[in-house]
């Protein structure tokens, strides 16, 4: 994305400017300085899967690592770019044991409960791995997959022949790790009983690991890259214009390239919520956390059918369309969940409000009309993740 | 073939034409079987049960589908209503466009041939008052729109029209207003009396007033008659049905708009008819903003008069793609049923006079038939092969699938339901005693204490209702609210662009259809609100009061079943026009006379708050309101009804009071017309 870094680097001094604000409500400077975490962020990659799946050789394929070699020795890790080769390892007493220099066997023999690796592979840049590794047990993944969710961004499943067991640990995984995951099948063929989009995956991405087909599998690594950079892309895109929303809602005016001027008071009909609420019940989060899983897949799959079918004229009309469903399901939906009308009374509110603004832009059609549909998608997102975060 | 001569043509013919209806046989049947089970009800002992099954019965007996015809003018509606009743010259087809008599065909299969009914229902002082006063919505709209001249020339028009009125019934006339003339008959010229308005009418000379029969009488009552209804026999036709027959929309007035949406809003199937020749030219929004207030299962569309197309075959489907093309554009119901005919036809084929079509449309019916004839149609008498080809079969056909599938499955599922709990508290009271001794008394609870219990019920049962109201009230509130300053944020967003891009030369609209839709989505939510809302609260009474009538004879596992909840009126009033959808010249002109960038945004905001509040307070009113009160009897009725039934088991006499109330009754009964338009 070109100018994505300038962009990124005003926005974040505006964010640390409206932080450093003397008027500035302790709530405030906490979200400013999350949002600029955010954004400067690495994206978290995570790498799921029973023992013999191919974890390693998937983190190797990707990374341009060689990490496989050292076996099942190697215990769950984070692998993130660094000018150097640096290594941490968290020993089973506690201690910690840092070392220059990549990993080595030495290390190991320490028999290490959990390592940090830094390593100056250009393939890691912007990105880090965590590679969860665990017995077969359900009762020793489940935790485990819990403890990742709040660590990763992006989970990848790697399944050989997808048993019952994985269907029920997948089932039973955190929302936060199902809102963007896809399942990576090793084998040469992808199993039988796996239906990915059933099972709650955005994507099925079949990789030919090196043992069985070297050509192959660079095509398929190289299709999984792809699919990571762009949703790396489009997160980073979303991030940054909810940050652009959140400072407008503050007002402070940054240039919004895609904006056309004029517009921007019509896309914020209504103010953030500022006081904080009483506790959010679990269900509530549950439903809210649907919801928001809809939002992104159907803004996925949007950004999908812009990228492969939709252009010429009719695009506009056929965008606005897709975009009213979304809204108009949102709507439906927000009317039927108990829990997130009691736990936040007015993101329903806004979710009709939202459906209301984007029938009347469909009716008016038109290419401006689908820019703001589709920005009043990304303000509703920002708003749900508010929610959600909270 | 032989040309039928009647001495009435409001006599059916000998023909042996099978009723377009006979699609309902499947539905009567059913509901005679029902009937038959609680017949044998009827004579149980114990007098509660016998009391409801005698009600339900009385249920089935007065169903009365109704199906109402819109269209415009010259569509030819009566023709083809006449058509379908088997009756080709019942009601007069050469109206005067002034008349708005909505007019309601009961076809009984019950009645005798000469058993008829007709009753004519004039408008009433405050109505007649408010159409001249006001000079009707679109004397409304343009004072509104600040259309003086328009307004001034509406007051004159209708000025003139009442003082031929008076002119014509003399001093009776402000006597007449409210009144209703019932007849124990009728016939073409009773009809025409009331219906009918001849051109040459207002030319004859004043204070004529011969006595019935002559030619003078037409129409004299024509211009404040509000509906008619007439009954008669239909021996053919499975189950009782009500055919509306309404005016057309496309008056200068908007006076028929009104009364076309009170008829719509009681009804559960709308046949709008196009001409064919129309169709294909013109585009009736009118129309399509009315019907698109209705569920598309609710509607069907006929395009008559194919009869005067020159090449049918061809045109036929380019009619049909402009239709649709249509309805999408004006985001009309997009899937909606479409059929092709002739009510000339049709009628033609009814009256055994095939031999005199006329040459064109005998041509026309030459070329149809020849591409739409299969083997086994061919077989078939030329009359009976014309019947089919007129569209009529296809319509009669169409109309009794929805029945069925609607009306009628509603009529069905509760009386059903009822049934059930009939039976289920019978058995209950019956399970500890021989059937004989059940009036004896097997319960363990007294009477104080039944009661009681049901009145807790019911008591916590309305609070709960309308506690869930309370929400689902001030979500309609605030989204009706929302929806006006949306679309009013949005259109004026739109006007200063138009006005940044073309100044205020160019006249600029924004189509009011989002605005309907905003309020569409409301009404609907908030119907979804109410419904389950309701729904619940019935739910828990249902086991609340099986577990007391567990509780009271013993028993264990009565199932008993909440009734299903009433349909919820259309929201028809949406259909309705407003100065926003006047494109004509008071548009321009409201355009053209506000000078500054300020003031046309802020005329046209105050425009818009003043078009909203009215369709939202008729939209509560006529609709929102209603749907509740009928939602509350519902729950009321079930409640009360089971409390008759236990109270009566148990002790073994009547009830000690006449039941408010009772199940709800599917059918409303016709449509009046409530505020004067």
């Amino acid at each position: 994305m070109t100018g994505a870094p300038a962009m990124t680097a005003e926005i974040c001094a505006a964010l640390a400017a409206l932080q450093g604000a003397e008027r500035a409500s302790p709530r405030l400077r906490s979200a400013c300085a999350s949002l600029v975490g955010r954004l400067n962020a690495p994206v978290r990659i995570g790498i799921f899967g029973l023992p013999g799946a191919g974890k390693r050789a998937l983190l190797d394929a990707l990374c341009g690592t060689r990490l496989a070699l050292f076996g099942p020795a190697l215990p769950t890790l984070e692998l993130g770019h660094g000018a150097a080769a640096q290594s941490e390892a968290v020993l089973p007493d506690g201690s910690r044991m840092a070392s220059e220099g990549g990993l080595s066997p030495a290390l190991l023999q320490h028999a290490p409960a959990f390592l940090t690796l830094q390593l100056p592979n250009p393939q890691l840049e912007g990105r880090r791995y965590l590679l969860l590794v665990t017995d077969a047990a359900e009762a020793d993944i489940a935790p485990a997959l819990a403890w990742a969710a709040r660590r990763v961004d992006i989970a990848l499943w790697c399944t050989s022949d997808w048993t019952p067991l994985e269907a029920r640990l997948w089932q039973a995984a955190p929302d936060a790790l199902r809102n963007h995951a896809i399942v990576v099948p090793t084998g040469t063929a992808i199993p039988s009983g796996l239906q990915a989009a059933r099972e709650g995956f955005q994507a099925c991405m079949q990789i030919c690991l090196p043992e069985t087909d070297g050509d192959s599998a660079e095509k398929g690594v190289q299709r999984l890259s792809d699919h990571l950079r762009k949703t790396a892309e489009a997160a980073a895109e979303q991030d940054l214009l909810a940050a652009q929303m959140f400072l407008q809602r503050h007002g402070v005016n940054v240039t919004a390239p895609e904006a056309p001027p004029g517009t921007a008071a019509t896309v914020l009909p209504h103010p953030a919520t500022e006081a904080p609420g009483p506790p959010v019940a679990p269900e509530a989060k549950t439903e809210l956390a649907r919801l928001f899983q809809y939002v992104r897949s159907s803004a996925e799959a949007l950004r999908h059918a812009l990228l492969d079918d939709l252009s010429g004229p009719e695009c506009a009309d056929d965008l606005l369309t897709r975009l009213d469903g979304i809204f108009e399901t949102l709507s439906d939906r927000a009317g039927d969940l108990d829990h997130l009308g009691d736990a936040w009374p007015d993101l329903p509110d806004l979710l009709f409000e939202a459906r209301d603004q984007s029938l009347l832009m469909r009716m008016e059609g038109g290419m401006e009309q689908a820019a703001e549909a589709a920005r009043l998608l990304v303000q509703l997102r920002g708003d749900m993740e508010v929610r959600l975060a909270a | 073939m032989t040309i039928a001569e009647t001495s009435d043509p409001t006599e059916p013919l000998d023909t042996t034409l099978p009723s377009p209806f006979h699609g309902l046989e499947g539905l009567a049947a059913r509901l005679a079987a029902m009937d038959h089970k609680l017949s044998e009800l009827c004579g149980a002992e114990a007098r509660p049960v016998s009391l409801q099954a005698r009600k339900l019965r009385k249920q089935i007996r007065e169903f009365e589908p109704g199906i109402t015809f819109i269209g415009q003018v010259k569509a030819g509606k009566t023709t083809l209503v006449n058509a379908l009743v088997g009756r080709a010259d019942l009601l007069p087809a050469d109206v005067n466009p002034w008349t708005s008599v909505v007019t309601s065909l009961h076809l009984s299969p019950t009645l005798e041939e000469d058993d008829r009914r007709s009753s004519f229902r004039f408008f009433s002082n405050e109505e007649w008052g408010a159409l001249i006063r006001q000079g009707g919505r679109v004397g409304e709209l343009a004072s509104r729109a600040g259309a003086e001249s328009e307004l001034e020339k509406v007051r004159r028009q209708l000025e003139e029209m009442r003082e031929k009125s008076k002119a014509r019934l003399g001093r009776k006339f402000q006597l007449l207003l409210g009144q209703t003339h019932d007849y124990n008959t009728f016939d073409r010229e009773l009809i025409e009396r009331y219906v009918c308005l001849g051109d040459d009418f207002w030319d004859e000379p004043e204070g004529d007033t011969a006595a019935f029969g002559t030619g003078r009488e037409r129409g004299r009552f024509a211009d404040i008659t509000r509906s008619a209804d007439l009954w008669f026999s239909a021996p053919d036709t499975p189950v009782n049905l009500c055919i509306q027959d309404t005016p057309g929309v496309n008056d200068t007035f908007m006076i028929r708009e009104q009364i076309t949406i009170n008829a719509l809003r009681n009804t559960r199937l709308c046949v709008m008819v196009l001409s064919a020749q129309q169709a294909l030219s013109a585009v009736d929004l009118g129309l399509i903003r009315l019907i698109s207030n209705l569920r598309s299962r609710h509607i069907i569309i006929f395009v008559n008069r194919i009869d005067e197309l020159n090449d049918p075959v061809r045109e036929v489907p380019e009619i049909r793609d402009s239709i649709q093309t249509t309805l999408k554009r004006f985001h009309g119901p997009t899937d909606v049923e479409i059929l092709f005919g002739s009510g000339h036809w049709a009628n033609h084929a009814v009256s055994g006079s095939v031999d005199r079509l006329g040459g064109a449309s005998a041509q026309a019916l030459l070329d149809w038939s020849s591409a739409h004839l299969d083997q086994s149609l061919a077989q078939h008498h030329p009359v009976e092969i014309i019947w089919t080809m007129s569209g009529l079969p296809a319509l009669g056909q169409a109309i009794s699938e929805r029945i069925a599938q609607d009306s009628g499955a509603q009529l069905e599922e509760s009386v059903g339901t009822a049934l059930q709990n009939l039976r289920a508290g019978l058995s209950a009271a019956a399970a500890r005693q021989p059937a004989e001794r059940i009036a004896a008394g097997a319960c363990r609870m007294s009477r104080d204490q039944i009661a009681a219990r049901f009145a807790r019920i019911e008591a916590q049962a309305l609070t709960t209702l309308q506690e869930a109201m309370t929400a689902v009230h001030r979500t309609f509130a605030s989204r009706t609210e929302n929806a006006r300053k949306t679309f009013q944020g949005r259109a004026s967003d739109s006007l200063l662009k138009h006005l940044d891009l073309y100044g205020d030369g160019e006249v600029w609209t924004y189509d009011p259809a989002g605005l309907r839709m905003l309020l569409r989505s409301a009404y609907n939510v908030f119907v979804h609100g109410a419904g389950k809302a309701c729904g619940t609260a019935q739910e828990t009474a249902a086991n609340d009061i099986a577990a007391l009538i567990g509780e009271a004879f013993g028993t264990t596992g009565t199932g008993l079943e909440a009734p299903p909840l009433p349909p919820a009126p259309a929201p028809v009033s949406l259909g309705q026009t407003i100065a926003l959808d006047l494109r004509g010249s008071w548009w321009t002109r409201f355009w053209r006379r506000r000078r500054s960038r300020k003031s046309l945004s802020d005329e046209f905001a105050r425009l818009i708050h003043e078009e909203t509040v009215p369709i939202v307070d008729a939209l509560r009113r006529d609709c929102a309101d209603p749907y509740v009160e009928s939602l509350r009897d519902a729950l009321s009725g079930f409640i009360r009804a089971q409390r008759d039934l236990v109270t009566g088991l148990a002790f073994g006499e009547g009830t000690p009071q006449p039941v408010p109330g009772g199940a709800p009754v599917p059918h409303t009964p016709q449509a009046t017309l409530r505020s004067a338009p």
